[in-house]
């Protein structure tokens, strides 16, 4: 996934790609290495290097500035031309915004490297057009949005996070009610409500099926697989309500039912009501030490499942 | 694979979820009920019969979702029956140890250990609980990061949904001879 982020709009040299396979290289072993680190980078500037450095100045020293806080073994190992340094003071400049912004970044998680959208955000409202221009270097083939930052690893984790929101946008549209809640945690919380009635409706029907047919046969079984969808809306809408009634788990999912269910429903719960004072007093102490789906598999499930 | 339709159209397609479901639930509780003839009615037959039930209907969902899905193969591993197993694992034992290893080294490249500490604990308490719950909910959700969690939790939504609806009819069809309703 790194390298597709990377690759993907690049027109790679094959000097860009060696120092692309280098700086994936870095990633893997840097902590460890980091002397091979600052050697490396007084060849090639990257914005992984500095955050690898970030890093160690982050451990060792303090929240300074990284530039700052490694002058010496950097000029020292540089000690081959002027023409370097001063190419490299002019980097130096350039790369002064958007390390900015890795820091920011960094500072707030250093190892996990979690990186919150609202950092960047932040960030880039403060020098949006200076970092615009930063960003796209020569040789470093990155597509980052403004005042991001372009190291691999929090390129990774906003991947993540962005198919992350993606599917929970697609689990709110399964969920009924989840439109009014918006946030991580309560999305969650809806998705967890939701599963668990579900399971508790399909544990109360097995119950209900179990003590309404001892006797009947299903011996017509595609007529059966026929009929069955026609009967679909009005009949779940009302049994969905006689569960929340039964069971209280889904608070908010009786007052969306209450807008779906249709005139069967005041004819259907008087009998599912008959139906469940008769099932209560049997049946309520077993339903209470239901769990999900692990709980017991009976050696008699031989004799149900072929 | 023709997935479950929207349940406010009334035809379902032959070979759809529901109907696969269907027919093997309905094939469960007829030898559920044939091997049950001798009618005892008390309370430890009826609480058999249940988990019977119970069990059959998942499995019976699982089945009709073929080992596709992480969630179904987690069910269908417990099931002991071993025909069962044996095929299903015949089937898919290299591909998926390929695809295992291939996932569990993206997972140490991108995220590191999947049950890693976070740091920044005031804000991920909160999710990381949910989270939890969340993996203990659905089928097989321990060994999944957190996006195929996501994905798995939608199909398994909507499976539930659709057995849900399908007892529910079957309970309908055979209701009006049921002594409960007069």
């Amino acid at each position: 996934m790194l390298r597709l982020h990377q690759s993907s709009p690049s027109t790679s040299s094959s000097s860009s790609s060696s120092e692309k396979n280098l700086m994936e290289q870095k990633q893997s072993s840097a902590l460890l290495h980091h002397r091979r680190l600052y050697q490396e980078q007084t060849n090639s500037w990257h914005n992984q290097d500095t955050r690898h450095v970030d890093l160690l100045s982050a451990v060792d020293l303090s929240h300074h500035f990284p530039y700052h806080s490694i002058p010496k073994p950097e000029w020292q190992c540089n000690s081959s031309s002027l023409i370097n340094r001063e190419k490299r003071k002019a980097q130096f400049d350039m790369e002064e915004n958007s390390e900015n912004i890795v820091e920011a970044e960094e500072e707030k998680s250093e190892i996990t490297a979690k990186t919150e959208m609202e950092t960047s955000g932040n960030t880039c409202s403060k020098e949006s057009s200076k970092v615009s221009e930063v960003q796209k270097p020569d040789y470093i083939h990155v597509r980052a949005r403004r005042g991001q930052a372009t190291d691999s690893h929090s390129l990774a984790e906003r991947a993540r996070r962005e198919k992350i929101s993606k599917k929970m946008k697609c689990l709110q549209d399964l969920v009924p009610g989840c439109n009014k809640v918006t946030g991580k945690a309560g999305m969650l919380d809806e998705i967890i409500n939701y599963v668990q009635s579900l399971q508790k409706q399909v544990e109360f029907l097995s119950m209900k099926l179990a003590t309404v047919n001892p006797r009947l046969d299903f011996n017509v079984d595609d007529i059966f697989a026929k009929e069955i969808p026609a009967y679909i809306s009005s009949l779940q809408a009302a049994q969905f309500e006689a569960t929340c009634l039964h069971y209280n788990t889904m608070q908010q999912g009786t007052s969306n039912c209450g807008g779906d269910i249709s005139l069967d429903q005041s004819q259907m719960l008087p009998h599912n009501k008959a139906e469940n004072a008769l099932l209560d007093p049997s049946f309520i102490s077993q339903l209470q030490q239901l769990s999900g789906w692990e709980s017991d598999w009976p050696s008699l499930f031989n004799a149900g499942f072929h | 694979m023709t997935d479950h339709k929207n349940h406010q159209i009334p035809t379902a397609k032959p070979s759809s979820i529901k109907t696969r479901f269907a027919i093997k639930f309905l094939r469960a509780m007829n030898k559920l009920n044939n091997k049950n003839k001798n009618n005892k009615n008390t309370m430890s037959e009826k609480h058999k019969r249940f988990l019977a039930i119970r069990a059959a209907a998942h499995a019976s969902m699982a089945s009709a979702v073929g080992p596709r899905r992480a969630w179904s193969r987690a069910v269908l591993r417990k099931i002991p029956n071993q025909q069962k197993q044996l095929h299903y694992s015949l089937m898919n034992k290299q591909r998926t140890r390929r695809r295992n290893i291939r996932r569990n080294r993206i997972l140490l490249i991108t995220r590191g250990n999947p049950n890693r500490e976070n740091y920044d604990h005031e804000e991920n308490e909160d999710e990381d609980e949910e989270e939890e719950d969340l993996r203990e909910l659905v089928p097989g959700g321990k060994e999944m990061d957190f996006c195929r969690l996501l994905n798995e939790t939608a199909h398994y939504i909507k499976c539930l949904r659709t057995q849900v609806q399908v007892m529910t009819n079957i309970l309908h069809h055979s209701s009006p001879s049921n002594i409960l309703y007069k």
